[in-house]
This record gives C-alpha cells, structure tokens and sequence, in this order.
C-alpha cells in the first residue's frame, strides 16, 4: 500500500527526514515510534500529500505521490494530532460537509449510520462545540470513514483520550483493519501500539533506525536474553555461581535479600538480573547448576521484552 | 447554477452564518439604520424651501449604494481575507487541502461565502433602492447597473481577500492588509477626479466609487454617462468596470487555488502570469492607441491664443506618416522664448547643433513627441522642426517622448512577477536534488515543469520579450521608434529578470525564501542611490544615471525640467541605466547558477560519502553492496572528479622532513571457538562424583 524511498525533507538547514524506506503492505497496521522531533509527523504529512519531499518518492495505492496528489487525496484519510472540527456546525452537519467534500452519499440514513459506528448517535443535533474531547476525536474519526479511504494516517489520536476512548479507538482500528484499510498509526503508548500494530517502525533524528513486527526486531536486535533469578535467603551464593558463568553478563542483585531469622518482617527473597549470551535451551544448564551449588531458587526465567523495551533499548533519545 | 449553490465549502459557510437567528440579527440591524436614515432625510429636506422628494429618494439611492460598498469593500473584504487565515489558526485548513473535491471547488465556495454576510446586508439595502426605483426617480437601467457595480466589486474583494488570507498566518494581519484596499480605492478614485475632471479613461473604470459619482451625476444632475476611448473605440465605463474585475476576480481566485494546492508553489502558475501580463499589455495599449481628444472649449474673450500653423501636407518624415495613419494629430510646436538673452543663447546652441554632429537630432525621430494628456494615456505627435526653425521666442523641443505610463506599468508589472514567479526555497532545493552534477544551467533556464520547481527566468524571460514587442509596436505607431525606446525598453525588460535572478541567488545562498529580503533589496535599490545623489549633489536630474524610476520619470522632462539631459547629452544619460540594468540581468542569474553549482557539487559529494560508508558497514557485517544501479550512478558521478595522483618522489629530491612512520603491523587476533554446550539429557545418570576431567595437555587424570 505504501512504498518509500529514499524519502527526504529539510527545512531550511534542519534534515527532518532523511532517506527513509518504508513499505507498508496492505491492510496491515504500522506503528510509527520516535521521540518528538524525530520526523514522524513530517513522515506522515508527506505521505497525506501535505508536504512535498526535497527528494525520494512516495507510492501510495500504486499511484506515484509527487506527480498526482490530488488524485491519492480521495484515498486518504488524515487525522493529526491537533486537528479542529467546525463548532459552528451540528455534528451531522459536519459529515455532511464532508460527504460532499468526497461526492460520496450525503443521505441522513448514512450520516446516522456513521455516527453509530462512532457512538455518537445521540449526539447528532448537538453542535459540534459543545461535544467532549473524546466525542470529538470520534467525529474527527467518523470523518475519514465518510468516504471509505484505503489508508488511514493517525498521528498520535489517543492523545487526552480517557481509558475507554482509547479502548474505543484500538478496536476501531482492528476492525478497520479487517476491512482491508492499512493505517499508519503514531503514539507515545507503546504498550497500545504493541497490541495491535503488525509492524512497527522507529525513527530517531529523522532516520529510521528499524521497521519490522516486534517479534522479528526483538530477534534481530537482541544480542543476549534478560534472566531474573529470584532465591531464598541472601543473594552472595547465588552470585557466587552465576559470576563463575562464561555466558552470564551485567549481573545485577535487584533485591539483596535477607535470611529469615535476622528479621521477621523483611523480605527473605533476593532478586538478580542478568543478561545471558546463551540460547534459550542452554537456560536448563545453568538451572542445574544453580540447583547443584545448593542456591534456593524460587523463580527462573527470561523476561519478556516489549515494544517498551525494544524502544528504550534502540533509541538514544536524541531529537532534532 | 444549481450546482454552485450545491458547493458543499458554500453550504458550510452559509449554515456557519446566515442560520436564520444571524439573518433576523443582520437584516434587522440594516432596515433598522435605513429607516432611520430615510427619514432623517426627510425631516431635514422636508423644513427646506427647496423641498424635492425626487432629489431626495435620488439622493437616498446613492447614499445607500455608497454605504453598500463601503460595507462589501470593508466588511465583505476582511471576511474574505479571514476565511483561509482562521481555518489555519483552528486547524482545519489541512482537512479542507486534502479533501476530494479539489481546490477549485473549494475556493469558489469560499469566494461566494466568505462575504455572505455582506452580500446579505447589501441585499436589504436593495430593498430600500427600491422604493425611488418605482417611483420612476431612478431609472430601471441604473438600478440593474447598480447591482452589476456590487456584485462584481463584491466578488473582486472576496477574491484579494481569499489571497491575502492565503499568504499570511495570522488573520489579524490579513485583516490589516484588507483594511488597506478599500483606503487605496478611495483615495484613487479622488486622485482620479482631481487629476482628470470631467476625462475618462480606462483607469477609471477601476474604482467603483468613480462610478458611483459618475451614476449619481447622471441621475441628480442629468449629466451624461462618460464613457473612455479604448482602441478607437468609445466604450461605456461600465463594461470595463466589469472587465476590470472580473480579470481581476480570476486572476486572485485563480493564484488562491495555487496556493490550496501547495503553499510552496510561486505565487502565480507562469502560464497564469504570462496571462495576465499580456492583458495589461492589451489594456495599456488599447489606452494608448486613440485619436486625441476633443480640443478644449475656447478660453474667455480677451486672452489671446497662440493657434498652430497648419501642417505642410507635403514633407512629412515616415514616422509623422505613420502618425497621421494611425488617427493621431500632429501639432506645431509651442512658440519659443522671447527673452533677448535666450534668444542668443537660442542661436548660439544652433548654431553649436549645427555644427557638432554628435549634437544633432536622430532623424528618426526628429521632431515627433507623444503629448500625454493630463492622464497620461492619450499620443499625439508634434510637427518634425529643424532647430533653424524653431521661432527665436520658442523653447527648446524634445526630440523625442516616450510613452512613460506604459514603460512604468510595466516596470511594476515585471517587478511583481518577478517576485510572484519565484517558488519557495524548498522547491528550488528539490529540484537541485533531481538535478545531475552539471546541470545547473539547465535549471536555471528551465521552462514551467509539472512539479513547478522551475525557477522564475524563463518565464521573466517571456514576459519581457512580451513587453519588448508591445514597447516596439506602441513606439513605432507614435512614430517614436528611436535609439531612447530601445534603450527605455532594454533597461525595463532586463530590470525584471535582474530581479528574479537576485531572488534566486538569494534562495540558494540562504537555502530559505528570500522574498521579504528580495523586497527590501529593491526597496533600498530603488530609493537609497537617487536620494543620496540628489541630496549630496543637489542635482537632481543627475539621479537618472541610477534610478529607474527618475530615468522613467524623466521620459518627458515634466518634473525636473531635464528634458535636455536626455536628449542633448544623449548617449551617458540614455544608456547608463539600461546597460547597468543588462549587466545585472546576467550577473545575478550567473551568480545564482554558480551558488546552485556548489550547491551540486555538495550534495553529490555527501552521496559519495554516504556510498562509502554503507559500503564500509556492508563490508564489515558481511553484507552485499548497496544496489547496483545506485552504485553505478554514483560511480559515474565520481568518475568526473579525477583522483589526486600519488606523490612519486623524484631522484634528486630532497628526503622529507618527517619521515612517513612505517605502518603497523597488527599480530591476527586467536579465533577462539566458542566453548560448545553440552546437550542437556533429562532423564540421563547423573555424572559420578569424581569423574575424570581433561589436563591441559591432552591427557586424562584422575581424582584420587
């Protein structure tokens, strides 16, 4: 559905953007992470055909994007993150104007049809101003979907949205997605993103530094697992062994750990972390061997990462 | 028509505010001020002796057809010049860029709506009009073109006011720069009525306020309804009203559509410029192109009249024929001097003329002159008279004068395209980033490219030669096709294309719009040197040598009494300026060609750069090369900047100073293989205490 390359845009003399390659398949959802300043926002404006790029080209739907805009205008729907409504106007107006905007069917039974996906049905004769933030953000999304468009930009639409607005907001995105409709998706909410984005892309100083699922950027970035330890008793004997291990790196005691006669009321479990350059079947291994040394051991396992994770560990934090 | 009151961007701004509370608000408020108003009249006419209720309602007509503009110059205008502004400052603007319906449509509805409100009012005002209307005080007719007066001036508003708010970020200064137009069509129309009582040209066909006035004349004072000569041709000045602003309706609407289209575009598609310029070209010339005016009515009895000779019928130059042809009346020179002093002073210059060849007159274009009328716009040509010939009492006659309106408008003209034409710096670094490494030249002369990154030569090119072939036909039909209209023409012309090209540099030095900078440059350009010239030196005449706007302005010699300067010391004063203004004219291009040069060289070098490295990394992690394609382009590119060659030291060259360090030799690091995990069997024995272990030699021991 969308293919870059080489996309670039400067401003002046700052590099907004600078040659990104993105595809995005169809019917898929892309989660775009970076922190602010990292060219997202510009990435997206390029792509609604807002911006135009200093070089690189933009495909969208099969249509080169710099040599007709206007005919991919139709296609897409764009929502950013500061976007106004007409408060002047009723809420079925709003759509209305906008049906007519894409010559689509402009019938009232369509418009409540509309407000319904959206839940805003009782709202429809109430002027636009009057109506809360997340109800806003509902219409701002009952707009796109007036006119059926194949992709959807959203840059940051959770933003000030209450638990059950973004819970709202996540399962419109699926189902959209299950009608085929690829959405490219900002957030600062990664574990929201993580939910139900296919692919995921970082960008950092207007590069994008990876794009791929989670699960295939975990493995191709990860260069050893995180092991948490948890042990009766002190953690000394437990670190004893583990610093003994080849395999076993940036040990760290999370929780010292207590015996259980010196207090009643401290907590008697120590709790290590450590990264392990080993695989995952060689985890047994060092089980056996903490098992065989006389270490207590209450919980081992590797932790799980997430986009969280992944996202602290590959950005530097650095901003344009 | 259906279809128009169906644009959905009109019925949002008609729901937004004429909702009926708004109409009953707005309607209510004018009938309330118009009641009042008619019957204030009344009151007051009603005590008079001279009591007329037709002078009365006629005057009531067009007291409220003077507040209806107002209110759609005014009012409609900073609605206008609102509506794009506020959409940006409330984030709409970028739904309403993207939205299918295109920029066209959009615009139109916001054209039609924006001032809607003020359509509003003026129609109930309209229903007062009426009353006089069928009491048979003010004609059908005038009523009709009363409406045609408001609604055109309406509709050219709204479009000024719909490009102002595209142009500018913030709606308080789109309305401070609304607020202007209407001040500036007023005091034009002032400036027209003092300069010209009673004449009409197709200037004042401009302002609706002149015909207002020209209205209400007809209909209180019975006067006739002037009309202008255009081509020879006696046009009604409402039609030209009409053509007027429906060009100037479309040429705003149309650069406000560019700009909803992208922000980052000119100001105005070249072919939209070119256009507009050859309209103007068109207006100046079918202002000039006119047999004269009508003599004055003669003056009181007693004053006595120097009347001219007739012209010889034979003898005539070529030009004078061309002049007669063409409908204009050749005239006798004004009688020269009588002062006994300038009479010798008279003969000594004769006979000094007469002598110096270098002094005499260009028999092209000896003896022919355009006498522009107080408005400037009407030529005729004076009788060729040999300086023998002129009369001991007359003053001295310019050989030659050029029509200066047309060359000052078209100064103006050339300098707003210039700076209408010019993308943003963007742009012009977008189109350098598709450009190979030496194809500076070629995009600096590109023509209007789909992408409208072009830069704005080739198109101030065109419009040059444009006005060239206009200047050397206007010249040749008012027989003054001399070395002074080539010269006048040259420095015009090549004026615009200096500007262009000064902006251009400006873009690629700064990487950034040098519009507001570009603007202050010839501000400085144009005011700084002749102030300084003519303050310093006290001489102002001498500011001809580098302001444009003397050397224009001192075409006739009408201000500065400097009609010799340019005639009798002829070659400097001619030519100085438009030489300078050549010179510039390919400079600053070349400049901008050269910075753009850099600016290549640049980027490809960063490229290089670039290949290197992600060759190197590629390398290093074992990876393929980068894509062949890319990499055979670069190489191609790299391939025109031969590399340094090695020093090779000769046989009796003298041993360096310092001594190169031999490199060092790094000893290969071990491989080491890492140590192989045993496979974890768990149903297996568990292993005997004292198992054997390897030695570090090979050989097995035992714990004992």
């Amino acid at each position: 559905m969308i293919k870059t390359k080489g996309l670039t845009r400067k401003f002046a003399k700052l590099n907004a953007v600078t040659n990104v390659d993105l595809y995005v398949p169809r019917g898929t959802i892309f989660g775009f992470i970076g922190p602010n300043g990292a060219g997202k926002t510009t990435t997206m404006r390029m792509l609604a055909t807002l911006l135009r790029p200093t070089s690189g080209s933009i495909e969208i739907d099969g249509v080169n994007l710099l040599e007709n805009p206007v005919e991919v205008r139709g296609r897409i729907g764009y929502l950013s993150d500061t976007f106004g409504l007409y408060d002047e106007l009723k809420a079925w107006e709003y759509l209305q104007y906008f049906c007519g905007a894409y010559n689509v069917d402009a019938s009232r039974d369509r418009i409540h049809a509309i407000l319904d996906l959206v839940q805003l049905t009782h709202k429809s004769e109430d002027f636009v101003g009057k109506l809360s933030r997340g109800m806003r953000q509902r219409l701002g999304i009952a707009r796109m979907l007036v006119y059926d468009p194949k992709l959807i930009l959203l840059d940051e639409p959770a933003n000030g949205l209450d638990p059950m607005a973004r819970i709202a907001l996540r399962d419109l995105l699926k189902q959209l997605r299950a009608r085929g409709v690829t959405v490219l998706v900002s957030s600062h909410i990664l574990t929201e993103l993580s939910d139900f984005c296919d692919t995921v892309g970082i960008m950092e100083l207007g590069r994008m530094i990876t794009h791929g699922s989670v699960e295939e950027i975990l493995a191709r970035t990860r260069t050893h697992l995180r092991l948490i330890l948890e042990v009766l008793g002190p953690a000394e004997k437990a670190k004893e062994v583990l610093q003994g291990e080849a395999q076993v790196i940036n040990l760290e005691v999370a929780a010292p750990g207590v015996p259980a006669a010196a207090s009643d009321t401290a907590p008697v479990f120590a709790k290590l972390e450590m990264g392990f350059t080993g695989n995952r079947q060689d985890l047994p291994v060092l089980h056996k061997k903490l098992v065989e040394a006389g270490v207590p051991v209450v919980a081992f396992f590797p932790k799980a990462e997430n986009l969280e994770d992944l996202f602290m560990r590959l950005s530097t934090g650095a901003t344009n | 028509m259906r279809a128009l009151f169906a644009n959905p961007e009109l019925v949002r701004i008609l729901r937004t505010k004429l909702r009926p509370r708004q109409m009953l608000l707005f309607g209510g408020g004018t009938a309330l001020v118009l009641g009042l108003m008619l019957a204030g009249m009344y009151w007051a006419q009603q005590a008079t002796l001279s009591f007329s209720l037709t002078k009365m309602l006629s005057t009531f007509y067009f007291t409220v057809a003077w507040l209806q503009m107002a209110v759609l110059l005014l009012y409609g205008l900073i609605q206008s010049a609102q509506a794009i502004s506020h959409e940006r400052e409330r984030w709409t603007f970028d739904f309403q860029r993207l939205v299918a319906m295109g920029p066209r449509k959009l615009v139109l509805g916001k054209l039609l709506g924006a001032p809607s409100d003020a359509f509003f009012i003026v129609a109930v005002g309209l229903l007062f009009q009426l009353v006089p209307v069928f009491k048979n005080i003010v004609p059908p007719m005038v009523f009709v073109r009363t409406l045609v007066l408001l609604l055109m001036a309406g509709l050219s508003a709204s479009a000024i006011g719909l490009f102002l708010s595209s142009i500018v970020q913030k709606t308080q200064r789109a309305t401070g720069l609304a607020t202007a137009i209407p001040i500036f069509l007023f005091f034009t129309h002032v400036a027209h009525s003092v300069a010209s009582p009673g004449s009409s040209t197709v200037w004042h066909a401009l302002s609706p306020f002149t015909l207002l006035t020209f209205m209400s004349e007809e209909v209180i004072n019975q006067g006739a309804n002037p009309g202008f000569m255009f081509y020879g041709f006696q046009i009604p000045l409402i039609y030209g009203y009409v053509a007027w602003h429906a060009a100037i309706a479309l040429f705003f609407y149309l650069m406000t559509v560019r700009r909803m289209e992208d922000e980052e575009f000119s100001f105005v598609a070249p072919r939209h410029a070119l256009a507009a310029f050859v309209f103007l070209q068109a207006v100046l010339l079918g202002s000039y192109l006119n047999p004269p005016p009508p003599p004055p009515p003669g003056p009181p009895v007693g004053v006595p009249v120097a009347t001219a000779p007739p012209l010889p019928a034979k003898g005539l130059t070529p030009a004078q024929k061309r002049a007669l042809k063409n409908g204009m009346t050749p005239v006798q020179p004004p009688p020269a001097k009588t002062d006994p002093a300038e009479e010798k002073s008279g003969a000594a210059a004769e006979a000094k003329t007469d002598s110096d060849p270098a002094q005499q007159p260009d028999p092209a274009d000896a003896g022919t002159t355009i006498s522009l009328n107080p408005s400037g716009v009407t030529v005729t040509t004076v009788t060729p008279v040999a300086p023998s010939a002129v009369p001991s009492s007359g003053a001295p006659v310019p050989s030659s004068k050029q029509p200066e309106l047309f060359h000052f408008m078209n100064f103006f003209a050339l300098l707003t395209l210039a700076f209408a034409l010019t993308p943003s710096a963007e742009l012009l670094r977008g189109r350098l980033h598709r450009a190979n490494r030496d194809e500076h030249w070629r995009v600096l002369f590109e023509r209007p490219n789909r992408l409208q990154d072009s830069t704005a030569i080739w198109p101030m090119l065109v419009s040059a030669g444009i006005y060239a072939a206009a200047s050397v036909f206007l010249s040749s039909q008012a027989g003054v096709l001399n070395t002074r209209a080539a010269a006048v023409t040259l420095m015009v012309g090549t004026m615009g294309v200096a500007v262009a090209g000064m902006l251009l540099y400006i873009q690629a030095y700064l990487e950034r719009s040098g519009l507001k900078g570009g603007v202050a440059l010839v501000a400085i350009f144009l005011i700084v040197p002749s102030t300084a010239i003519g303050m310093l030196t006290a001489k102002w005449d001498m500011t001809v040598y580098v302001s444009p706007l003397s050397y224009l302005g001192m075409l006739n010699g009408t201000e500065f009494d400097t009609s010799d300067l340019l005639n009798t010391q002829g070659l400097g004063a001619t030519w100085t300026l438009p030489l300078i203004a050549l010179s510039t004219a390919i400079l600053l291009p070349a400049l901008a060609a050269m910075r753009m040069r850099f600016l290549l060289d640049l980027y490809h070098a960063e490229l290089e750069r670039e290949r290197t490295l992600a060759e190197k990394t590629a390398k290093e992690q074992g990876q393929p090369r980068t894509p062949a394609v890319a990499t055979k382009a670069l190489d191609k590119l790299a391939a025109r900047w031969e590399p340094v060659a090695p020093h090779v030291p000769k046989a009796d060259e003298p041993p360096p100073l310092v001594q190169e360090p031999p490199p060092i030799k790094k000893a290969p690091e071990p491989y080491v293989v890492p140590p192989l995990v045993p496979e974890i069997k768990l149903n297996a024995q568990p292993a005997p205490a004292a198992a054997d272990t390897p030695a570090s030699d090979g050989r097995t021991t035992s714990a004992t």
